[in-house]
């Protein structure tokens, strides 16, 4: 018979604990062997029971759940973390896996993927809930300026999309370089196609790579 | 001895070898400036490596950059080459290159490297190098000279040449730049003129040639085939060139011979006769490589140092009509003549009264003559003559030097030859340098002898370094022994000195002493023997010339001559015993006419005492050839015995004694006869010398001609250009006439040129209007000429002003009603005589009308002003009133008399005002740009209190100067009065107004702040409510739904149930799905747990996501600081606004949000390319796109910010937010402060 998981809830709010344990006990293969509304108890009952894993809600009053990641990596590197928690935003996610956590799971799926979670971080595995993972890898995933199809700009081109990098508006550069924004429109359209650049986002970050936007 | 010293004036008798075949190193030097790199590559591609010379390649580099000519050159041969940086030994089949800015020099196999000495030096390296390569290595040496612009090497290769080098020059047409060669051909010195590839084979070939020419130069006397050949070839220049070398030095000769020999390609004499019998040229080649005798200006410094130390002694006990007089035979090209007359003319020039100079310069080279007369010389001349003297006494003319005219006209230059021509008498110096070496001693001597004779006392003597006087002791004294400079010593006169009778030339008397002939043979040993004997037992004799003096005396027969008194001489007549005298010139005299023996009959004479029988046979000499005309005279005698005298035949006799009597009386008259003709001889011989002084005299004459011819080519020059001048001044006075021509054609004025007769002379075309005239009237009289004009008097006017000489002027009508202006002036010439009138009549008709205007204008003005509606007043800048118009006086009632100046009006309309108005009124007349609108209060005649606008124009000028002043008023009395009403009722409304302004302005700032504070609360309770929702509704149904996943494991086994909890765990999830987006949208939570470039990040994803339109968030941030909390709120809601609307509307497929911090700005642009809209559109369709926009608006203007939408259909829109960031210091929590204390 081989040994069951031993896993630690820590969550502010005990019907959520409650819950969870219901559904973790269930299990043949894992047990909750503890509970916790607060960080500072958490790395008490870590370092006293070394559970193999502890399943954290990342909003908490006092030490958050992040902080705490960070303090149980360092106390007891094995211990995995599984990060419960109703935060969709992928950035959540980004901060408590950089703190050391090896899995990411939502509230809104645990009732389906909660026990799945929990084996995948056992096996030696990482869990994201797939709504995050895929925002965490739409982040990477950003349009590249077009240099390498770049022709070269002409003068007033060069101009006039520093201008719109720089925040101006057409009438602004219209005025600026005395010319009619409808001037303006094609030299950026004509601009654009050169470069293969064709959001505004884009040719920031053409004109960020130029270093055309100083400080101010 | 300074040629060791110096080592540069090695002679040819000092060249360091003797024998003929030359030993040591065969060095080139090659000399080439422009193009020259590509002409040596030519040379040393044609230049086998085994050749066995050494080259020395000069070129003109430039003094400051590097060069790698060498490396250049070695690309095309096997040889090294090697730019020369040390002093280095030459070595056979390596090539040297100068380095730049250095010279290079070479003295017995050792390069040495010199640094040059200025500007001068540096132009002529080639020549400097020529010179000591042929000092140093003589025939050894041999220069070629390529391509290059300028004379460098001109000067080098003529002591290449003097010294038995080879020279060689790249064919012209072939090279880039021909200056070069072509000066160097010029010299008429250039063995070979070849392409450069064919200058290698040459060389080989000459030196080659070389060591296969056998010439026994110190073997004396010359094998008898060699000695032929020689004489031979001597026969052949004298006949072809009127030269005879015979009396030169034999190794000098046929060192040269030896070259020619080198140069054709032939290696003995025998051979070498026969290419000069062939080609005529090869006798002219010969006789310049003969005669070639090279001199610089200043050769040999030290010679000529000593010789100026001296100078002074020339010009002692001169005055200015005397002459100094220095002679230079064997001048070549006139640069020792010139170097002694600079020399001379600078002592001279210090001089108070200096002796004129004149300096005989000769040669017997022509064309080296003609040379020296042209006084040109290469610019490389600069080497040798100092800067100073080159300034003084040349002139630059086409890169050459032309020796000044006051050194050229010192010098005469004439052919002449020294040993045959009649000699230049008393001379105070004689320069011969480097003649004498030439010729064999007894020459040598003969020609100082000659010197000696012409020199005056004390005169100087200036020889070659290598010569002396030394072969006639005593006539000279040495002053300088080093510098070879001499003076004569006061010695007998030698009757001997007879000069020009030796026979250089082919001459009729062209006999010889020729007796060393025979004795130099060796193989006639015995008939020198027999010579002996003959002498020693031979009978008393002497040969003679056909002039009958002796040249051969043999032993004993001096005792039949007898010293005569009076001058030595050589005549056997006059030195014969007087007894023999007669018969002798008999015999001598018969001899020589018939050619053969005569004899004498015995004749008793006493000699020493004793009575002797003597008898003279003559014999005339036919062999050998060149002692015909000489004749041998025997004497033979016995005592006298009396014997002879009793001959039988000749018994005495009366008969006898008649005949010796006869005999007797003919002799008396042969005396007589001989005495007559001795006398007609001496005065022959006076005659003669009277005629060379004549030929001297006529000699210098044809130099003064030719001088004189120069003198008249320059003034033909003068008249050239004088002619051309006057040409110019012809084109010139034919312009001016044009001109003139030109301005009477086009002038308006008509003007008439009347002569002294009251004819007319000329006329411009615009008198044609006035009078009737023709060209062909000129001449006519003015009176016949009618005119259309009112003017009577003219003829009267102009005989009065021609009377007078004053001038006169009429205004006169003419009949079409033009008025002229008529003008009679005296035409005065240039030299101030009166030679008519001229009449101008100018057209004023204009001006006249213009006046007429001009008073109408007056009047009109003076009425604007009178009948003008308002009151004017005009008065001058002294006070004077000069008019008020009559409106002034309706309202002032004051009349033009009452205030006839501006200080009596002033004193009673203003009272106490008039101050200030005198004062303007100052101010205006001060500065006549100001104009002034015054506002007074006047009081009128009737007491009443009047206000006036008045306003005065800057001052204007009268005609008699002064200025004046228009003043014009309006009385605004009434208008006033109003306009003071209507203050007061503004006044108070405005007060009104702006109190109630005040009370709406602290309203709206009150509402604008609960406004700010309802935003915030709003902010703070969705922040609150979405906390609620998360943190309790959210975790509940999370909770729930836990649960019911364990409901649903615990109902495995019942299927009903099992559906009702799937059903319970849909609706819990579709609950926590509405609970998350409702707490979403009340507030991200990430806004404040990770601020705005976060959460923006994140709802720009999930909106993308949510709507399936691509979108970008991009921020720039430049100082990393985070906005205060407020303005975040806003920036966020703004976007999230924009976004909305872009999904409810724009129909879009990208969009892109920026976020910009700046420090003092936040900017967001949210643009997208859906259909867009036109923003000036009436609000018509979506509304609620509208409501959107409106909503932004309040939010952002409510923390001072602005918003602009750019749109346009089907463009697309792009809304920009800024948002002013006070101080820019401020981090989120200070402003929060800030925002909560409000």
């Amino acid at each position: 018979m081989e040994r069951k998981l031993r896993i630690l809830l820590v969550d502010d709010h005990a019907i959520v604990r409650e819950g969870v344990s219901a559904l973790i006990n269930g299990q043949h293969d894992m047990e909750v062997i503890g509970q916790t509304s607060d960080g500072k108890t958490a790395i008490e009952q870590v370092q006293s029971c070394k559970p193999d894993i502890v399943i954290m809600d990342i909003s908490m009053p006092g030490m958050n759940g992040i902080q705490l990641t960070t303090r149980i990596h360092e106390m007891c590197p094995n211990t995995l973390v599984l990060a419960l928690t109703r935060h969709t935003d992928s950035t959540y996610a980004q901060q408590i896996i950089q703190a050391g956590a090896q899995g990411y799971l939502l509230k809104q799926a645990a009732a389906k993927d909660l026990i799945v979670a929990i084996h995948t971080l056992a096996q030696g595995g990482v869990y994201l809930d797939s709504a995050v993972a895929s925002r965490l890898l739409n982040n990477g995933s950003r349009q590249t300026s077009g240099a390498a199809t770049e022709q070269a700009l002409s003068e007033r081109e060069t101009e006039v999309i520093r201008m719109i990098a720089l925040g101006y508006s057409n009438k602004e550069i219209a005025a600026e370089l005395n010319l009619s924004i409808k001037t303006i429109d094609t030299y950026k359209a004509r601009a654009q196609e050169k470069l293969q650049l064709y959001t505004r986002a884009a040719l920031v970050r053409y004109a960020l790579e130029r270093g055309w936007l100083g400080n101010d | 001895m300074n040629s060791e010293s110096t080592s540069q004036e090695l002679l040819p008798e000092h060249a360091p070898n003797d024998t003929f075949a030359p030993s040591g190193i065969n060095v080139v030097g090659i000399g080439a400036s422009a193009g020259g790199i590509r002409a040596l590559q030519g040379f040393f591609a044609h230049a086998p490596a085994d050749c066995g010379m050494a080259f020395v390649v000069i070129l003109h580099l430039s003094p400051s950059a590097e060069s790698n000519v060498a490396e250049i050159l070695q690309q095309t041969t096997a040889m090294p080459v090697t730019q020369v940086t040390e002093a280095t030994r030459v070595e056979p089949n390596h090539v040297y290159v100068i380095p730049p800015n250095k010279l290079l020099s070479i003295q017995d196999g050792t390069i040495y490297l010199q640094a040059p000495a200025g500007e001068q030096v540096r132009r002529a390296p080639i020549d400097l190098f020529f010179r000591s390569l042929a000092d140093s290595h003589g025939r050894n040496a041999a220069a070629v000279v390529l391509s290059g612009s300028g004379a460098d090497g001109t000067v080098g290769v003529q002591r290449i040449k003097e010294n038995g080098g080879a020279v060689l020059a790249q064919d012209p047409h072939e090279a880039e730049f021909d200056a070069m060669p072509r000066n160097v051909i010029a010299t008429g010195l250039v063995d070979y003129i070849l392409p450069v590839a064919d200058i290698p084979a040459a060389l080989i070939e000459y030196w080659r040639t070389a060591e296969a020419v056998q010439l026994p130069i110190d073997t004396v006397p010359l094998p008898a085939s060699d000695d032929d050949a020689l004489r031979t070839i001597f026969t052949v220049l004298r006949s072809r060139t009127g030269h005879d070398f015979s009396q030169y030095k034999r190794p000098t000769l046929l060192r040269r011979i030896g070259r020619r020999m080198q140069v054709n390609n032939v290696t003995n004499l025998a051979a070498y006769l026969q290419v000069l019998r062939s080609r005529p040229e090869e006798v002219q080649a010969l006789l310049r490589d003969l005669l070639i005798s090279v001199t610089n200006f200043f050769r040999d410094a030290d010679a000529w140092l000593s010789l100026t130390a001296v100078i002074p002694n020339l010009f002692a006990s001169k005055d200015a009509g005397d002459q100094v007089r220095v002679w230079v035979p064997a001048c070549a090209t006139g640069e020792e003549a010139y170097t002694v007359a600079m020399l001379l003319y600078e002592h001279a020039s210090t001089l108070d009264s200096a002796p004129t100079i004149q300096v005989f310069a000769t040669d017997i080279d022509e064309d080296a003559i003609n040379t020296a007369r042209q006084g040109m010389y290469p610019e490389t001349i600069v080497a040798d003559v100092s800067a100073e003297r080159l300034q003084r006494f040349f002139m630059p003319e086409q890169g050459r030097y032309r020796i000044k005219k006051e050194i050229r006209d010192l010098v005469l230059f004439a052919p002449h030859n020294l040993v045959r021509d009649p000699p230049f008498s008393r001379l105070d110096l004689i320069t011969c340098r480097n003649l004498l070496i030439y010729l064999n001693r007894g020459v040598q001597a003969q020609v100082l002898q000659l010197f000696h004779f012409m020199l005056l006392p004390n005169g100087y003597l200036l020889l070659g370094a290598s010569e002396s006087a030394d072969s006639v002791a005593g006539l000279f004294t040495p002053i300088d022994k080093g510098a070879r400079l001499f003076q004569r010593r006061t010695a007998p006169m030698s009757s001997l000195v007879t000069m020009p009778t030796l026979p250089l030339v082919k001459s009729a008397r062209a006999v010889a002493p020729r007796q060393h002939h025979g004795a130099e043979d060796p193989a006639q040993a015995f008939a020198d023997l027999d010579l002996h004997v003959l002498a020693r037992y031979g009978p008393p004799r002497v040969i003679v010339n056909e002039n009958d003096d002796i040249v051969h005396l043999a032993k004993g027969v001096g005792r039949f001559l007898t010293l005569a008194d009076g001058e030595l001489t050589h005549n056997l007549i006059k030195m014969v015993h007087p007894d023999l005298r007669l018969e002798l010139r008999t015999a001598l005299f018969t001899a020589l006419q018939r050619q053969e023996s005569t004899e004498t009959r015995w004749q008793r004479v006493e000699i020493d005492g004793t009575p002797r029988l003597v008898h003279i046979r003559v014999q005339p000499i036919q062999e050998p050839e060149w002692a015909s005309g000489s004749m041998l005279v025997l004497f033979d005698d016995m005592a006298d015995t009396g014997d002879v005298l009793r001959d039988p035949t000749a018994h005495t006799e009366p008969m006898l004694q008649q005949l010796q009597e006869e005999l007797l009386r003919t002799k008396e008259q042969l005396r007589t006869t001989t005495d007559q003709y001795e006398t007609a001889v001496e005065e022959y011989k006076a005659a003669n010398e009277e005629l060379q002084a004549i030929n001297e005299e006529l000699r210098a004459t044809t130099e003064e001609l030719e001088t004189s011819k120069e003198e008249l080519q320059s003034a033909n020059e003068e008249l050239i250009t004088v002619n051309q001048e006057l040409k110019h001044k012809v084109e010139e006075v034919s312009q001016s006439n044009n001109d003139l021509q030109n301005l009477m054609a086009s002038t308006q004025i008509a003007t008439i040129f009347i002569d002294r007769e009251l004819r007319i002379r000329r006329y411009t075309p615009s008198t044609e209007a006035i009078f009737n005239l023709i060209p062909t009237d000129i001449n006519r009289p003015l009176a016949h000429i009618t005119h259309k004009t009112d003017y009577a008097h003219m003829s009267d006017d102009v005989a009065g002003v021609l009377r007078t000489l004053s001038r006169t002027e009429r205004e006169i009508q003419s009949q079409d009603g033009h008025s002229y202006l008529a003008r009679l002036l005296p035409y005065r010439t240039a030299n101030d005589s009166i030679e008519g009138v001229v009449l101008t009549f100018v057209d004023i008709t204009e001006r006249k009308q213009a006046e007429e205007v001009v008073r109408e204008s007056e009047e009109q003005f003076r009425r604007a002003i009178e009948d003008a509606p308002i009151p004017i007043i005009m008065h001058a800048e002294d006070g004077q009133v000069l008019q008020i118009s009559k409106s002034w006086t309706e309202l002032t009632g004051y009349r033009q008399e009452d205030i006839p100046t501006f200080e009596a009006w002033l004193n009673q309309a203003y009272g106490l005002g008039a101050d200030e108005v005198r004062q303007r009124m100052h101010s205006l007349f001060k500065n006549p740009t100001y104009t002034e609108d015054m506002e007074f209060d006047i009081v009128t005649r009737t007491g009443k209190h009047r206000t006036w606008l008045f306003h005065a124009s800057s001052p204007g000028m009268l005609r008699d100067g002064r200025r004046f002043v228009v003043g014009m008023a309006l009385d605004i009395t009434e208008r006033k009065r109003a306009e003071e009403a209507v203050q007061r009722a503004r006044d108070e409304l405005n007060a009104r107004v702006q109190e109630r302004t005040a009370e709406l302005r602290q309203a709206n700032t009150q509402l604008q702040e609960l406004v700010r504070k309802l935003v915030t609360a709003q902010e703070d309770e969705r922040r609150r409510i979405a906390r609620e929702l998360h943190d309790q509704l959210g975790q509940q149904i999370s909770a729930l739904q836990l649960n019911l996943a364990a409901l649903e494991i615990a109902a495995q086994s019942d299927t009903a149930l099992q559906a009702r909890v799937e059903q319970a765990q849909q609706i819990a999830a579709m609950l926590d799905h509405d609970v998350d987006q409702l707490a979403y949208e009340l507030r991200p939570s990430g806004l404040d747990d990770f601020g705005l470039h976060v959460a923006l990040q994140q709802h720009v994803e999930t909106w993308s996501q949510r709507h399936g339109i691509a979108a970008e968030v991009q921020i720039v941030d430049n100082h990393q600081r985070a906005l205060p909390a407020e303005i975040e709120s806003v920036l966020y809601r703004v976007v999230q606004e924009a976004l909305t609307n872009v999904a409810k509307h724009a129909d879009a497929q990208h969009v892109s949000v920026i976020l910009e911090q700046r420090s003092n700005e936040a900017r967001v642009i949210v643009e997208d390319d859906g259909k867009g809209f036109d923003p000036g559109a009436p609000l018509v369709g979506s509304t609620s796109h509208r409501l959107g926009l409106s909503g932004m608006r309040e939010r952002v203007e409510l923390v001072g910010g602005s918003v602009t939408v750019e749109s346009e259909p089907g463009r697309g829109t792009t809304i920009y937010v800024r948002i002013p960031l006070s101080g820019g210091e401020e981090g989120r929590h200070g402003t929060q402060t800030e925002n909560s204390a409000r």
